[in-house]
């Protein structure tokens, strides 16, 4: 949202105020982002900060006078995340816990069905937490562990759909893993 | 004295007040507050007061198409929150009327 009006630096201020409200209802967001528009259309450059503040404090003060949690979602590179919560965390430290027998799971079949679920929730964890390039890499890992244990559970336990089969339809659900974690772990450009 | 603070904790009421005179959206509120002295309260905070009663269900809201850029949300005191309005000015009249008196020696007899 960058009203033709605003001046650069007036409109990155807007931009910046608009990915830190990635987690606030769209409602709310425009309405707050309308209001600014107009305020800063009426600002010179010089003032913004010195009457609005930084972008941060400006959103964190609004975020504590509407009653909203005021942590901030993380921003890289023009991307914002919803920030590491409770819930987040603990799944991060059982993630793990888990991790070292999800590894030795990679050389035995039954473990990889126990565990690849454990790996692919630690993978997601990481893309979700991660800056862009590094999340591409665990959307790929994820995305391959996902088709592996498909293409394994088909080939090794279901006897009547294995070889070429059963790469295909490995194939087909590591796209689709890849692409759930990709989306799920992006929330807004 | 920290008279942001002391704003900062009036502020609901004075955002309900200066809504009953007339609607408003937010920047237009923002304005308004400043204007009648309320220039050291962050302008976030005068945004986010402004959600959070409405979201509370005292305020009511209307899209007004603008000649000058996008539509605006305007707010406006409902039932609810002309009758917050009436217990906060209630209570704010019982806190100066305390606070004159202290002030002016009356209560410490």
């Amino acid at each position: 949202m960058t009203p033709t009006s605003l001046s650069a630096t007036a409109a990155r201020y807007l931009h910046q105020v608009e990915l830190l409200l990635a987690d606030v209802g769209e409602d709310d967001r425009v309405d707050l982002l309308t209001d600014l528009a107009d305020q800063l259309s009426e600002l010179p450059d010089r003032e913004i900060t010195q009457r609005l503040g930084s972008p941060d404090r400006f959103v964190t003060e609004y975020r504590m006078s509407a009653g909203l949690d005021p942590t901030l979602p993380i921003v890289h590179d023009g991307v914002a995340r919803g920030p590491v919560k409770g819930p987040v965390s603990i799944g991060i430290v059982l993630s793990l816990l888990v991790l070292p027998f999800g590894v030795l799971g990679l050389f035995s079949f039954g473990a990889q069905i126990v565990f690849g679920p454990f790996l692919l929730a630690i993978e997601w964890i990481l893309a979700r937490i991660s800056p862009r390039p590094l999340r591409i890499v665990w959307v790929f890992l994820g995305g391959a562990l996902g088709g592996e244990m498909a293409y394994l559970f088909l080939d090794l336990k279901v006897r009547q759909i294995d070889g070429f089969p059963a790469v295909v339809v490995g194939i087909t659900v590591a796209s689709m893993v890849a692409l759930l974690i990709e989306r799920t772990t992006r929330l807004r450009p | 004295m920290d008279t942001t603070q002391v704003l900062k904790g009036m502020l609901d009421t004075a955002v309900l007040a200066a809504l009953r005179v007339h609607p408003s959206y937010g920047y237009d509120l923002v304005r308004r507050l400043r204007h009648d002295g309320f220039s050291d309260v962050a302008d976030a905070s005068v945004y986010g007061t402004l959600r959070r009663l409405h979201r509370a269900g005292l305020l009511a809201s209307e899209i007004v198409e603008s000649d000058a850029g996008p539509p605006r949300k305007y707010y406006a005191l409902n039932q609810a929150g002309t009758d917050e309005l009436a217990r906060s000015a209630e209570t704010w009249q019982r806190i100066t009327s305390t606070m004159n008196r202290l002030l002016g020696g009356e209560g410490t007899r």
